[in-house]
This record gives structure tokens, C-alpha cells and sequence, in this order.
């Protein structure tokens, strides 16, 4: 299968296009889709009352009894999903061709939001930071998308990442349980976050992790001295860091993947489904992994 | 510890160990700002790395920079002295002390033979310590040479400290020039007589160009038992590199009327105006001043006009300048007797201008040339010739003889034929008619003259081309040297030796018979030539260098020979040697420069004899411009050579160099083992 790279993807003019472009290619490459059998199925019939839709009565009981009764069925979505998507100032890093880490967000959310809404899933999105900075409630009407897309396509970086504090916010939205689907570089305290994750699986909500990583900030790649500016403000300050890359490259690295460790390590011991994701990786993959968990 | 360098020179190159440090401070980028998602990981590896990688870096910088410091040291050859005297056993140390004429240069008002002795007190001092220190002598055998172009005096062998002084404060300037390679030479014949040790020569001169050969020579072929392990030091007496001296270099006087001609070098890279003066017998009579451009040598010419009948004795002087020995030249000069010219004229027809020999007479008498020409000439017909005694000439001119008889001569009397209408060869003896054939008429001219021959060296000056023959002998050239050739290649002048006779053969007129030949510019000066030909050897020399040994031969038996010294300060006996022909005197005191008077009984009767003695001018000894360290290293080659300065450190350095060690190869070692701590830190870097 061939996967469409996230930086090719960019050439295409709007996000609703991508998106599905990214997911029906995906389906047509799985030939059979784990999802056929969910449809719409009758439950019971009731009285007509006013307001009813007249396209849902059942003109043969009608023939019958001469009564109005309507059709019943089960809810029109299997599931509810709501999509978490970081926007703070530190998903703007991008090294070389490479897309930013939120613009790769965006489009892993709208193409996830596609595939859903597709599927006739409720999906919502929501867009965090320090804080919950836009919520959308979720829809399973597929029109829904473009709501979802304009929403994404007009997003502004926010401050600085407090995954946790968002997570709790975010918690007091939710009505009913379902799948939450977050999408963050997750540079925060691996500890608070997984403790926030933990929390919302305790109410039964289904949780998905998408780390999304540039792969600068996995290897350091940098040459000769630097002074490293970090992309959040610190107030209104932005820190600055004096380093040769070279010499601290392999405890860096070190630091690194013991820091990814934790999320791994932490998610699998609560039943989290988690996934890595470097921006030059295609998106596929992030659905293939989405899917696969699904499926599970 | 105290340092001393062989080649301080490459001192120079110790900035280069700076290199290192150079680069990292002046040579790195300038950091770029990288803006950055997450700072946490950066900064926690940046404090765990940073610090061991920094010192590392740090590490291997300072390693660098030892390492090519070690290096740069070693180039230098450092000679370490770690303040423990007595550790060597055997140090034998020549002192080699300068004590030539160059080394009477005076700076400030000391010579430069003063400040050498004063050089040598302090080494004494430094290298034989005395009181306390006593003890650490033991291991020193010193020796003091004096030298110039000869070994002077030398001491023996000791640490006697005072009997080392004691020599010192005897040393005194010779008017010698400098021999370098001799004094070396003789350091190492002394050094043989010892037993084995550690061997120091220490040189202390002006060290001026002169004391080396100036041409490279094998430095085994002058010193057969040079020996490269024996080490060299150089201790300049000189103060400055400036040569400010001019010199008489030599002193030519010639002519009935004196001319002196002198050449005068101006050794310094200033134009000087220097006076001039001659003095006879301590009296100022001649004065002027010259010119003399830098680095050049001016030939000075100035005559002197009072009559001389005895013996002219003083000295050119030149204004004083650093370095007066060469400023003087002291001259003797014994006033030239007329030459005996007999001329026998075989066509003297009415006389005056008529005569065959008039224009030969006008000739040597001066008439055309100067008043004092040197020639005193008779003339006389061949049947007065024969009553003439001849004995008493110096040169007899047969002028168209008819017939000419065998002639008894003396030694180094001459014989010249000038030919003629007159002339009938059958009378003349064999010895003249074999070179004497037919008569030749037409039109010749000089067609050559040989340029090697002696007898008319400057003919270049003259024009020789008008000058025309009518008529010639020919002349053969059997057992004879031919001189002058006429354009059809016949012999004009020859020269033949026949038992004691010189003869010279003309093969034309003395007159203008034959020839115009005697109405030329060049008559007079080719007679007076042939006349002064023989002459030439006879004067015995009155000018000698210091040192040199005079000789004097005597027909006759000598007695009583004795030498009066410069300015009287003193009377020395002069040494006879008995000879069967004669006598010969020898002195060979010519120490000083000046006047000598000789003064010895010949065949019973007193006579007295003066010569004048000079420093030798003839080897640049005048030249102090100080020689280069290169040119000292290339002569002795792969030798342990050092030339120190004469500084407050003097002593201190050839303490270290006697009693220290040579580090060069522990400081290579040393930057070895850098090296490889080098090549391990920038490995555990990465």
C-alpha cells in the first residue's frame, strides 16, 4: 500500500480534500472495512405526536389501523468521539521539510473526524493549550465536517502546554461516556498527564494518545553552538539556552526516549491505547494505529 | 632550574604554542539561535554533559598547546642547569682569548680586548667559585689561550683560580690578525693530553667577520681533530654590530719625484671626511682631507716634492677613528739611484740633432717627460767604448755600431742593440749575429706586442698605430723571447739570455733614419721601460708586517747586528747567520708597528739600515662588522654551538651550559607523551 506523505498531502488545496483523500484512499487500500454491519436498526413503533418527522411514520400500519405511528430505532451513532487537538506554541516546531507539529495535528484530526463521520459516529473537537480554548460539541451529521474543517483551519497557536489542566477542564464537557482522542507532543510531566488520562479511563471513557514528535526532538540533530530559544513564553520571557548540540546529543537522546518510555510504559498500564507519530511519518499510519486499536 | 637555549634565535617560535588557543578563541562561529519546542531535556543534558565535555575540551587544548610548546622548546635546544654543581666529573674548559690588532676596537672608551679580559675575570669567577663553594672546582680543568693569527700564550691546565688571574691581568694586544681555525685547532691538540671529560672551548673575541676563512672549507681538512662533541661557545666582546673604521691599507712609494699611493677602505656605512697627514720623523709635512664613500676603497695619490738624498723614514696617519692601529702606516723609503746609462753611438755624424743618439738621450734624460728622470747617461763613440770601464753601468745601448766585440758584463747588466745603416751583422759575435739577417725595405707598422711580457706592461696606454718603419733587419727568433712583432709578423724587439747578458735586439733606428718612431710619445716610455727593466729586482724590502721575521743577506762578513725599537723603547740583539757568499741578518721582534732601526759592523765598517713594521692590513682583520651566527654554524658543523650575548646573565649561562644537560630530547619525550594523553582525551571526547 502506498501511503500519501504528510508533505505532499500539503499540495492539496483545502483540508475537507485531504482529509478525504487521506481516508478513502485508506479504505479502498483495506478492501474490507472492519466497520460494515453498523447501520441503522429498527426498535419499536410509537405514537405520532406533533413535531414528528412526517418521513419517519409507517404508512402501512397506517393502511391498517388508520392511526399515525412512527417508526422507532436505536441511536443514530455507535459511538461519541471527541477529538483533543494541543495548539499550544510548542506544536509549531518543524525542522527541515517537514510540517509543523500542529498543522500534522490538524490533519490527523480532520481526516480521524472524516473517517467517523463517515462511519456515522458523533464526533466533537476540541482544542487545547494551557487550558480548554474551543470546544465542538460532537455531531454525527456529516456535514458536520465542514464545521469541524473551518474550525481547524482557522486555529491560532494558544500558550504554553498544560496538558493536565486541560484534561480536567475538558472532563466537566463530558455528558456521556465515549472515545477521547488526544492529540498533543505531550511535553508536560509525563507523571500529571498520565494521572489525567487515568482519571478519564476511570469514567469509562475510551482514550487514544497521539504523541506527535518532529524528529529533530528525538536525535538533536544540530551543529556547532546554539543557543536554543524555547517556542513558549515563560510569562512573557521565552528561555534561552546556551548548548553545543554535538557534545550533548547522546544524553539527550537518553533523556528522550526515557521520556517517551514513561508515556508508552504509562499508557499501556492503564489500557491506553497510544501511538507515536513523527511529523515526516505518513498519516496512515496514525489510522492504521487508530483502527487497529479500534478493532481490538 | 635555570634555562639556557642553543639556538635562542628560535625563541621567536614560542608564540606558535598559543596556536591552539588562538583558533578556539578567535576562530570559532558564532552560536546561532535555534528556537526550540522543549528546553527541559536540552537543559538537563547540558548540565550533565556540558561540564565533563567543557573540561575535556579544555584538556585537550591545553595538551595541544603544551605539546607544540614542548616542540617549539626542543627547536630551541635548551640546556637545563638544575643549581647542583660538581655533578660531572672532567669539565675541561678552554678559554680562548681574542688578542688581535681588531681587538683594539674602542667603545666607549674601552677596547674591546678590555672588555674580553673582563668577560674572562667574571667567568673565572662563576666557573671557579672560591670560599664556601670551594669544593665544586674539583671536577674543572681551565686553560687560558690567547690567540691571533698565532697561539700568543697559553696557561696550563688548572682550577688555580688565582693563577688563572694572575695570567689574565698579563695579556696584552698583539698587532696580529685573527686565526680562528689555529687557536681551535691548538684547543684541541691541549684537550688530548687530558684524560677523558666533558670538553668546552669558549671563544671570546669581537667576533667579527675576519676570524673565519672566507672562503667554506671541510672543517676536517683545517682541523683534523675537530671533534663535534667539544663544545663551542661564542662570547662577542663587541658592543655593537657598527663598524666605524677606516683603514690605510697599503702604501706604495715610487719615483725619483715621491709619489706616495695608498689605498684607503672606509669599512663603516657612512660617507666619511677624514683627514689626512704624513709625518717624516715625528713632523707634520703633508695635510689633506678625503672623501670616502661607505663600503669603498679610494685610491689616494700625493707627491712629494723635497729632494730626498738619504733614507725618507715616517708614517701616512689618518684622523682617529674606533679602531687606530690600522689608521697609521709607518714607511721607509730608500731614495732610488740613477740608473748608468752608457750609449755608444756608432753614427754620432755632426752631432746634436743629427746623431744617431739623440733622441735615445732625450729619451732617458727627461727632456720630454720630467726634469729628474732617475737616468744618468753617457755617451760615447765605439773607439772610446773601448776604453771605457764598464763595470760601472747599469745598462750599455749599442746605437748603429758597426762592429761589436765580445763583451765582458757583470750581473745583471744590460745589453740593448738599436740597429742601423751602419750595422754589418759578420762583426758582431755569435751570440748577436744568429738572431741579426738581411735588411728589409717598405712600409711597416707595429703589428703586435706580447701583453705577458714585463718590459712593456702599459703599452695599452699609447697609440702605436702611426708609428711606421721604412726599413728593418730581420730578426730571428733563436733562443729568444720575440716582444714586439711588426704587421708582417717579423720580429721588432727581442729579448735573449746568453750566459750572464740580458740583450734586447731592436730591429730599426734609434734615430728617425728608419723610423718616426723616436718622434712618438711612446719612444720615450718604451726606452725608459727596457732601461728599467733590470732594475726592478734589485731593492731589497724595507716594509714588514708585525710578526713577520726581516732578513737581511750581506756580501761580506756582519758583526755587532742589533735592532733599535719604535720610538726608542729599546735595543734588541738581531741574529747572524754565517753564510759562505755572506751574511745573513734575522730579527724576528717586530712586534709593535713603527720605525725599526738596524744597526750591524759589515767588513768592519758601521752601517745602519731602517725598515718599517705594520699590522697586516692584508686579510680584513680592519673589517669588525660582526659575523653571522649562520656562517659560524655551517663552518663547524653538527658542532654544540652557542653564542651568547655578553649580558648580566653571561656567567649564569655558561654556568648552565658546563654544568647542565642538553633537554632537548626529554622535552621531544615529553611532547611524545602529550601526544598520546592527546590522541586518548580526544578520543574519550567523542
Amino acid at each position: 500500500m502506498k501511503y500519501i506523505d504528510p508533505e505532499s498531502l500539503l499540495k492539496l488545496s483545502n483540508l475537507h480534500l485531504r482529509a478525504r483523500t487521506v481516508v478513502e484512499g485508506f479504505i479502498s487500500g483495506m478492501h474490507e472495512s472492519p466497520y460494515r454491519g453498523y447501520s441503522l436498526e429498527f426498535v419499536q413503533h410509537r405514537e405520532y405526536a406533533p413535531g414528528d418527522e412526517l418521513r419517519h411514520i409507517d404508512w402501512k400500519i397506517y393502511g391498517k389501523t388508520d392511526k399515525f405511528f412512527v417508526k422507532q430505532f436505536r441511536d443514530e451513532t455507535n459511538m461519541r468521539a471527541y477529538i483533543l487537538l494541543d495548539t499550544s506554541q510548542s506544536m509549531l516546531f518543524k525542522s527541515d521539510t517537514n510540517m509543523d507539529k500542529l498543522t500534522y495535528g490538524v490533519h490527523l484530526v480532520a481526516a480521524l473526524s472524516y473517517l467517523l463521520l463517515h462511519q456515522k459516529d458523533s464526533v466533537g473537537v476540541t482544542l487545547i493549550d494551557s487550558r480548554v480554548r474551543k470546544f465542538i460539541p460532537s455531531r454525527a451529521n456529516l456535514s458536520y465536517f465542514s464545521t469541524i474543517t473551518e474550525v481547524l483551519e482557522n486555529i491560532e497557536p494558544g500558550d504554553e502546554t498544560k496538558i493536565t489542566d486541560s484534561l480536567d477542564e475538558f472532563s466537566k464537557y463530558l455528558k456521556r461516556r465515549g472515545l477521547i482522542i488526544l492529540i498533543s507532543d505531550l511535553f508536560d510531566e509525563p507523571e500529571s498527564i498520565l494521572q489525567s488520562l487515568r482519571h478519564l479511563k476511570f469514567k469509562h471513557h475510551d482514550l487514544i494518545v497521539f504523541q506527535i514528535i518532529d524528529p529533530a526532538e528525538a536525535n538533536l540533530p544540530f551543529k556547532g553552538r546554539a543557543i536554543f530559544e524555547s517556542l513558549e513564553t515563560e510569562g512573557h520571557l521565552r528561555r534561552q539556552i546556551y548548548s553545543e548540540p554535538e557534545l550533548i546529543q547522546s544524553e539527550y537522546s537518553n533523556l528522550f526516549n526515557t521520556f517517551i518510555e514513561n508515556y508508552t510504559t504509562g499508557c499501556r498500564q492503564y489500557g491506553i491505547d497510544y501511538c507515536l507519530l513523527k511529523t515526516d511519518t505518513p498519516f496512515e499510519i496514525g489510522l492504521g494505529s487508530f483502527l487497529a486499536s479500534r478493532k481490538a | 632550574m635555570n634555562l639556557t637555549f642553543i639556538n635562542p634565535a628560535l625563541l621567536w617560535i614560542l608564540p606558535v604554542s598559543l596556536l591552539p588557543i588562538i583558533i578556539h578563541l578567535f576562530f570559532q562561529q558564532k552560536p546561532k539561535l535555534i528556537k526550540f519546542s522543549y528546553l527541559k531535556f536540552i537543559l538537563l543534558a547540558t548540565k550533565t554533559v556540558q561540564p565533563r565535555k567543557k573540561l575535556l575540551e579544555w584538556l585537550l587544548l591545553l595538551l595541544r598547546c603544551l605539546i607544540l610548546f614542548l616542540l617549539c622548546l626542543a627547536f630551541t635546544r635548551p640546556v637545563g642547569f638544575f643549581g647542583t654543581y660538581g655533578g660531572k666529573k672532567n669539565q675541561q674548559i678552554v678559554l680562548l682569548l681574542d688578542v688581535s690588532y681588531s681587538m683594539s676596537y674602542s667603545e666607549s672608551g674601552r677596547t674591546r680586548l678590555m672588555e674580553a679580559k673582563n668577560i674572562t675575570d667574571k667567568l673565572l669567577d662563576a666557573l671557579l667559585p672560591t670560599g664556601k663553594s670551594a669544593t665544586k672546582v674539583l671536577n674543572k680543568q681551565i686553560s687560558i689561550v690567547t690567540f691571533s693569527d698565532r697561539i700568543n700564550e697559553f696557561t696550563k691546565f688548572t682550577n688555580d683560580i688565582n693563577s688563572l688571574k694572575k695570567f689574565l691581568a698579563t695579556v696584552e694586544q698583539t698587532y696580529y690578525t685573527t686565526n680562528l681555525i689555529s687557536a681551535v685547532s691548538f684547543a684541541y691538540d691541549t684537550f688530548q693530553e687530558l684524560p677523558a671529560g666533558e670538553r668546552t672551548i669558549i671563544v671570546i673575541s669581537d667576533n667579527a667577520k675576519h676570524i673565519l676563512p672566507e672562503e667554506k672549507k671541510d672543517i676536517k681538512t683545517l682541523i683534523p681533530d675537530y671533534d663535534s662533541s667539544v663544545r663551542l661557545v661564542f662570547i662577542p666582546a663587541a658592543g655593537t654590530d657598527i663598524c666605524d673604521n677606516t683603514s690605510i691599507n697599503k702604501l706604495e712609494i715610487s719615483g725619483k719625484v715621491l709619489r706616495f699611493t695608498s689605498e684607503i677602505e672606509n669599512f663603516s656605512s657612512i660617507r666619511t671626511n677624514w683627514s689626512i697627514s704624513m709625518f717624516k720623523d715625528n713632523k707634520r709635512t703633508y695635510d689633506n682631507l678625503l672623501t670616502i664613500q661607505p663600503f669603498s676603497k679610494l685610491n689616494y695619490e700625493f707627491a712629494y716634492t723635497e729632494n730626498i738624498e738619504e733614507v725618507l723614514t715616517g708614517k701616512l696617519q689618518l684622523q682617529e677613528d674606533s679602531l687606530t692601529t690600522d689608521d697609521i702606516y709607518y714607511f721607509v723609503h730608500q731614495p732610488e739611484k740613477d740608473i748608468n746609462v752608457l750609449i755608444i753611438d756608432g753614427d754620432p755624424k755632426l752631432g746634436g740633432v743629427n746623431r744617431e743618439s739623440y733622441y735615445l738621450e732625450s729619451a732617458l734624460r727627461g727632456e720630454t717627460v720630467e726634469k729628474n728622470s732617475g737616468f744618468s747617461v753617457t755617451i760615447c763613440s765605439p773607439e772610446e767604448f773601448e776604453k771605457k770601464d764598464i763595470i760601472r753601468y747599469d745598462v750599455l745601448i749599442f746605437c748603429n755600431v758597426e762592429k761589436v766585440a765580445e763583451i765582458e758584463t757583470k750581473e745583471e747588466q744590460m745589453l740593448i742593440f738599436f740597429l742601423g745603416d751602419k750595422v754589418s751583422p759578420e762583426d758582431y759575435p755569435d751570440w748577436l749575429r744568429e738572431n741579426i739577417h738581411g735588411r728589409q725595405k717598405g712600409e711597416f707598422r707595429i703589428g703586435s706586442i706580447d701583453k705577458n711580457s714585463a718590459v712593456l706592461s702599459k703599452f695599452d696606454e699609447f697609440e702605436t698605430d702611426k708609428i711606421k718603419f721604412s726599413e728593418v733587419y730581420e730578426l730571428g727568433d733563436i733562443d729568444s723571447n720575440v716582444i714586439m712583432r711588426l704587421n708582417n709578423d717579423m720580429p721588432l724587439l727581442i729579448e735573449k739570455k746568453f750566459e750572464s747578458k740580458e740583450i734586447f735586439i731592436f730591429g730599426s733606428s734609434a734615430d728617425r733614419d728608419w723610423t718616426n718612431f723616436p718622434a712618438k710619445t711612446f719612444y720615450p716610455y718604451f726606452v725608459r721601460a727596457l732601461c728599467k727593466y733590470m732594475s726592478k729586482t734589485t731593492t731589497d724590502k724595507d716594509s714588514f708586517t708585525a710578526g713577520e721575521t726581516v732578513r737581511y743577506n750581506f756580501e761580506g762578513r756582519v758583526r755587532n747586528a742589533d735592532v733599535i725599537l719604535p720610538e726608542g723603547t729599546g735595543v734588541e740583539p738581531a741574529k747572524v747567520i754565517y753564510g759562505a757568499g755572506g751574511d745573513e741578518i734575522e730579527f724576528s721582534k717586530t712586534d709593535y708597528p713603527g720605525i725599526y732601526l738596524l744597526r750591524y759592523e759589515l767588513s768592519g765598517r758601521q752601517s745602519k739600515r731602517y725598515f718599517s713594521v705594520n699590522a697586516d692590513r692584508s686579510k680584513s682583520e680592519s673589517d669588525t662588522t660582526l659575523i653571522k651566527p649562520d656562517r659560524l654554524k655551517e663552518f663547524f658543523t653538527r658542532a654544540y654551538l652557542l653564542i651568547l650575548e655578553n649580558d648580566s646573565s653571561l656567567s649564569r649561562k655558561v654556568v648552565n651550559i658546563i654544568e647542565g644537560e642538553e633537554l632537548t630530547k626529554n622535552f621531544l619525550l615529553f611532547a611524545l607523551l602529550f601526544l598520546g594523553m592527546e590522541l586518548l582525551v580526544a578520543y574519550k571526547s567523542k
